[in-house]
């Protein structure tokens, strides 16, 4: 809807829209003596700055006014501010109620005058917003400490002070949802996919979400499916991480009020590098990497391993070890399976409480799980010690890849479940449903498990192992070309 | 139209793995000098003629399903690969019975027809190249805990008496074309898959020939039982569970091959799904 000529009818409609917001600011005016108001939210914008810059300026410049000469109406006095170079006016005139809306709530003065259906908006902003820190969730040795805050804008110029070239585009947009928040689509112009860019841009501009609080909100847009077990996108919240990614030909979603950027398209093997790997030497980085992969699939694996050599074929088990367990377990009352189960869930009810809970009660709730609870236990037989030691190895171990928590937990589960179920024939089914699980997915034609040819590029340059950054950097990568074997 | 666009590894893999199966669970032993003397000729043999179908298949569009002549390959080829399905979930059985005492395929049955009824090609060659390293990882440690009970003398003992030895056909060898739709030129490549599958049967006799000596009617399993690595046996197991993996995987393939050609046979429009 337009915004009306006589001031009063606009004072009006915004006093029935905002007034009984304690935050809605409204004040008349003279301004070259045409009347006009000021709008703004308290604590969104600076009053003083909209006194320094407009008010003062504005009424110490006021011309006389002549005997007979009428006073400049609206339009005549719109003009003169809009031609002042010294106010800080935005560049786009306010003209209907959606406009105005979105500049008062993106920490704006707007400026109505009497006679004029055209608004001024000035950059007066002071929003408070948690300073640049570094990131709690991404822990790294070496290389930049900055982190994303909440503010969109605080964010894409954190991205655009790292890469200074004109390949950059930010493009923000309003997303359609009831809180009418913010969010922009980041990529390097020449090295992301025209195509997959739009394709990103459609969905997004199509996604009714009701509301938009991250950036992970877009993923059942972006790939819809009724089950998903893993998702080809990845999150950081570094901006040295998300400019890396953007030059590798990526797309980065980032949303006002969230610090979490979403990367897409991810592959698989992206989820055991980290800024570190490249700071270090290859050999080590790579030693680091295998580890990691190793962790993972112990993390998966190891309850069900455990479950099916222990009930289905303890033959394989070398005798001294199958003699402590059959020993443990014939204190307790419960089958290993069972108890492997048991543990596991209550694992994750305790590393969720220590989550949630507020940060000084968790040092307790740490205490009482590890020391009392696995104790307890243990000392009155509920529950046996190999099973607790099995169960805490494999939960301790997805932690080294945080990215791949939610997945590992639903996998070990299943790999649980199967091998106590059907035994070394449902261990195997559910270890290979688990590889289909993750070879299906792909986003936006990329597959998240990148075709390796065995045996030929197994190990890849910078794949499980990597090589030296000097070669790697000798070919450049993009995400949309295939990587050449380096000379 | 859905196109079948495997990688060489999933169709080796899957060729490969049903003859492991024959020579693990198989009592019948061909002798290393046989093998070498009438296996490796039939290979050959073999070999020729799956490229010289798979260029005649490329040029004439056999399994196309566009023409009657193309619907009847179609149907025949269904029968055939049918025929594995069957015949490799046999395997599955037998070895899940004999060495688990597991019935479970009968309850993962459905799950498999489903998974390789949906899945897409992709997913199953992306699939390959891991369970490849499974594979390659499992016999590497057999062998190694071999080490000490390879008796190469027992090799080439002297000539016996033995019937004519039995290559297996398998449908692969004879459609390579359907298999790598996408890229013609991979058909022409993967010519040697009956090689491959000589090689496995090679593998298999020379190692019981050289642990057990030449006259012996014991399955390839006793092979995998006899490894040891210091107080740890029973490796066989270990190879086994990767060997079941590879035969669902199989299974999986077959499927979703079976499900191309039966579209082809009775036309039915199938749309091909964007990944």
């Amino acid at each position: 809807m337009q915004l009306s000529e006589h001031l009063e009818t606009n004072l009006t409609a915004l006093n029935a829209r905002l007034g009984s917001s304690a935050d809605f600011y409204a004040k008349r005016i003279e301004l070259y003596r045409c009347r006009g108001a000021i709008f703004l939210f308290d604590g969104m914008a600076s009053l003083e700055s909209l006194w320094e810059l407009l008010l003062d300026a504005a009424s110490r410049q006021t011309p006389p006014l002549l005997s007979g000469q009428a006073a400049p109406g609206g339009e005549r006095v719109y003009q003169l501010l809009w031609e002042h170079s010294a106010l800080p006016a935005e560049s786009a005139p306010v003209e209907d109620w959606e406009s105005l809306m979105q500049r008062l709530t993106a920490g704006m003065a707007v400026l109505l005058l009497d006679g004029c259906a055209k608004g001024i908006a000035f950059s007066v902003q002071s929003l408070k917003y948690r300073s640049v820190e570094e990131p709690s969730g991404e822990g790294n040795i070496r290389g930049s400490r900055e982190g994303f805050c909440d503010l969109l804008r605080v964010n894409l110029s954190l991205l655009r002070r790292l890469i200074r070239t004109e390949a950059l585009v930010m493009e923000v947009r309003q997303g359609d949802c009831e809180m009418k928040t913010e969010y922009a689509v980041c990529y390097c112009k020449g090295k992301a996919s025209p195509a997959a860019v739009e394709r990103v841009k459609e969905t997004l501009r199509r996604a009714r979400p009701q509301m938009l609080l991250d950036s992970s909100y877009f993923v059942p847009w972006l790939f819809p499916c009724r089950v998903r077990t893993a998702s080809p996108v990845g999150y950081t919240e570094r901006p040295a991480v998300a400019a890396a990614k953007l030059c590798e030909g990526k797309i980065l979603i980032l949303v006002n009020g969230s610090p979490s950027a979403m990367i897409l398209p991810t592959l698989f093997c992206e989820n055991f590098e980290c800024l570190d790997d490249y700071a270090q030497p290859a050999f080590f980085a790579s030693f680091l990497r295998v580890l990691k992969y190793g962790a993972f699939y112990l993390s998966i694996f190891l309850p069900g391993v455990f479950v099916c050599l222990a009930v289905y074929l303890p033959e394989l088990m070398p005798p001294q070890l199958l003699f402590k367990i059959e020993a443990a377990e014939r204190a307790t009352p419960l089958p290993l399976f069972a108890e492997m189960v048991v543990v596991i869930l209550l694992l994750e009810v305790i590393r969720e409480a220590g989550l949630r809970m507020p940060q000084t009660l968790g040092h307790s709730v740490s205490l009482v799980a590890a020391i009392i609870i696995g104790d307890a236990a243990i000392a009155t037989g509920l529950m046996s010690t190999p099973v607790i030691l099995i169960a805490a190895v494999a939960s301790i171990a997805v932690f080294v890849v945080p990215s791949l928590y939610e997945a590992a937990t639903i996998f070990r589960l299943l790999v649980l479940l199967a091998a106590g179920i059907a035994g070394p024939v449902g261990f195997v089914t559910a270890a290979l449903a688990v590889l289909l699980a993750l070879t299906r997915v792909s986003a936006l034609g990329v597959p998240y498990c990148a075709p390796l040819p065995f045996p030929k590029t197994g190990i890849s340059q910078d794949g499980v192992t990597r090589r030296t950054y000097r070669t790697l950097s000798a070919r450049p990568f993009t995400i949309w070309q295939k990587r050449r074997k380096a000379p | 139209m859905r196109k079948l666009n495997f990688s060489g590894a999933a169709v080796s893999l899957s060729v490969l793995t049903t003859v492991m199966g024959q020579c693990i669970l198989s009592g019948e032993a061909v002798s290393a000098r046989t093998l070498l003397l009438q296996g490796l000729p039939m290979a050959l043999a073999l070999a020729v003629i799956s490229r010289l179908l798979a260029l005649a298949e490329v040029e004439q569009g056999t399994f196309s399903g566009n023409t009657f002549c193309s619907k009847l390959f179609c149907l025949l080829a269904t029968l055939w690969f049918g025929a594995e399905l069957v015949e490799t979930l046999g395997q599955i059985q037998t070895l899940c019975w004999e060495q688990f005492s597991s019935m479970a395929l009968v309850g993962i049955l459905p799950l498999l027809l489903w998974a390789g009824w949906t899945l897409e090609p992709g997913v199953f060659s992306r699939s390959a190249g891991i369970l490849w390293w499974a594979v390659v990882l499992a016999a590497a440690i057999c062998f190694f805990s071999l080490s000490g009970q390879l008796h190469w003398e027992n090799l080439f003992p002297e000539p016996e008496m033995t019937g004519p030895m039995q290559l297996p056909i398998y449908a692969e060898f004879f459609a390579l074309p359907l298999f790598f739709e996408t890229d013609g030129q991979k058909s022409q490549r993967h010519w040697v898959l009956p090689f491959a599958a000589f090689l496995v049967q090679a593998l298999f006799a020379f190692g019981r020939e050289a642990v057990f000596g030449p006259a012996h009617g014991l399955q390839g399993l006793e092979l995998l039982r006899a490894g040891s690595i210091g107080g740890i046996a029973r490796f066989d197991a270990a190879f086994l569970l990767v060997w079941l993996a590879a035969a669902l995987f199989r299974c999986g393939m077959l499927v979703c091959t079976l499900r191309v050609l039966l579209c082809r046979a009775f036309g039915c429009g199938e749309q091909e799904v964007p990944e």
